[in-house]
């Protein structure tokens, strides 16, 4: 390197070091991160699709990977049967759009016996674990509740409906049990109380929804959405009991076990408190002001769960702080999902949830 | 999207900011050399970033990004108003401090180099100010500006060459014995 290309690159190490001097100040760099946090809080992210009422487009994404033959048949490397299976029953109804007309059916259309027998069936393939299988089984329960309520909003339900729904709802529920009972995980008491948690906000919730349906259903035969009814409402009971079954194994953990599982769940509960709390806020002109002040009660019940299970921290109670945080978690789910159903199906909820 | 990766999307988005904000702060400095206007677009950066990621677009080099954003929203505002000059730069205290009683390697400092590099047209100014001031690669430039990684190599060694003779002349005039 000559003289000249020595200098001049000594004077750009120099314009290099001058440059890095620049920085901001700490005051204005906090400054600039509050405008920028408050601009995150006004701008959410969206609430986690799995706790939703956007079950069929959680489906459909599910299902939209395997468009693309190339992928499923040419480039998979692994000779699974089940793939194949999957693979082929798609290659036979891709080309006349059977099976993606049929995602949207609901329980007495021509081809909802397509989405429940062949669609959800193969999507179960995909799942590879015990867990993620029962949390798709889970997700299957929220559609059928959904399913019907649509239906029980537009039109009356005949009994085979009903018949069908009911025997579809056992059959998922028998499936979770199985799924959660063989899941391998370590954190196996953990997931099943998170599963059973979910399934129970989930039914509760659906039980309020169906509740009103059944008050207003006046020129069908009550009996068939009374029947689904009474069976939710009895499943609510005992998925409620499995949960706390549930619970009192996971007390058996070690403690740093259930230190650090509360810790989580603290986060999650206190995450999903601020996500439902801005979500009836945004949607708070779509509903009338009592149910509105009800899902602010209900996230106020929640809030306490929290200040409860907090107090189960500190003094070393992690099994009952963890079941607190799941109770707050649960409460919010429940929330979100009745506020949802009364915006989507315009239906008024007479008063709201009691929580247990 | 579960409940926890939006919790740790907001915990990297933030992680994001404690990291690269006097990065991006440096990078708009010296394209308007306004303290003020640069804090201004180091937010703006950032916001628009969050906006991107919460429309459920995946950032896989948040570096990168960052500078993009920045980049094209100094664009967008250079359009709306006039380019700076040296002047206005010195207007506003980045005063150059030349010394024209010495002569030896070190008289330029490093604040009279960047000046003299703002000079420059502005395709190789940015080319120049990135690769040395920012400290980015070719292929970083390139995916910031939209440029080929060629072209952007092409613009450095010119601007460089360009750099080169101004600080002969620079030289060359500072003398005075």
């Amino acid at each position: 390197m000559n003289t000249i290309e020595k200098k001049f690159n000594t004077l750009i190490d120099k314009a290099k070091k001058e440059a890095l001097l620049l920085t901001l100040l700490s005051t204005e760099k906090e400054e600039i991160k509050s405008h920028i946090v408050a601009f995150m809080k006004d701008n959410q992210m969206p609430i986690a699709k799995s706790n939703t009422i956007d079950t069929r487009h959680y489906l459909a994404t599910r299902l939209s990977f395997l468009k693309n033959l190339d992928f499923a048949v040419g480039k998979t490397k692994k000779p699974f049967f089940k793939y194949v299976f999957a693979v082929s029953v798609f290659a036979i109804f891709l080309g006349t759009g059977v099976v993606f007309s049929a995602q949207s059916a609901l329980p007495g259309d021509v081809l909802y016996p397509v989405k429940v027998g062949v669609n959800e069936r193969v999507l179960s393939f995909i799942s590879f674990s015990d867990e993620s299988k029962a949390k798709y089984d889970v997700r299957l329960v929220q559609l059928r509740l959904e399913e019907i309520e649509k239906v029980a909003s537009g039109k009356k339900i005949d009994t085979q409906t009903s018949t069908k729904i009911t025997s579809l709802l056992d059959q998922h529920l028998k499936d979770v049990k199985a799924h959660t009972a063989n899941t391998k995980s370590e954190n196996k008491s953990k997931v099943s109380v998170e599963i059973h948690s979910d399934l129970e906000a989930s039914l509760n919730a659906h039980t309020q929804i169906l509740n009103n349906l059944a008050g207003k259903e006046s020129d069908g035969d009550p009996k068939n959405i009374q029947s689904i009814l009474l069976d939710v409402q009895s499943k609510t009971v005992q998925i409620g009991q499995q949960r706390q079954n549930s619970e009192d194994a996971l007390s058996l953990q070690s403690v740093t076990y259930l230190k650090n599982s509360a810790d989580a769940k603290l986060k999650e509960a206190e995450r999903n408190l601020k996500e439902v709390s801005h979500f009836i806020s945004d949607k708070k002109g779509k509903v009338n002001s009592n149910f509105y002040n009800d899902a602010k009660t209900n996230l106020t019940i929640a809030r306490d769960a929290i200040s409860q299970g907090q107090e189960k921290l500190q003094s070393g109670d992690y099994s009952q702080a963890f079941s607190l945080f799941q109770k707050a978690v649960r409460i919010t789910q429940e929330t979100h999902i009745n506020f949802s159903a009364l915006i989507k199906l315009n239906i008024t909820l007479p008063g709201i949830l009691n929580y247990r | 999207m579960s409940r926890e990766t939006n919790n740790d999307k907001e915990k990297q988005f933030t992680d994001a900011y404690d990291t690269y904000a006097d990065a991006i702060f440096r990078y708009c400095y010296y394209r308007v050399f306004d303290r003020d206007k640069a804090k201004d677009y180091v937010q703006e950066t950032f916001c628009r970033t969050w906006k991107y990621i919460i429309e459920g677009n995946e950032i896989e080099n948040i570096r990168a990004f960052l500078y993009k954003t920045a980049n094209n929203f100094i664009i967008d505002e250079s359009r709306k108003k006039k380019a700076v000059s040296l002047d206005n730069i010195m207007e506003k205290g980045f005063s150059p401090s030349i010394d024209t009683r010495q002569k030896d390697e070190n008289y330029l400092t490093g604040k009279e180099v960047i000046l003299i590099i703002n000079t420059l047209d502005e395709k190789y100014r940015e080319a120049v100010t990135m690769r040395y001031i920012d400290d980015l690669s070719p292929k970083e430039i390139a995916s910031i500006t939209g440029d080929t990684e060629d072209n952007v190599s092409v613009k450095i060694h010119r601007g460089l060459q360009k750099v080169k003779k101004l600080l002969k002349d620079q030289e060359h005039n500072g003398v005075s014995h």
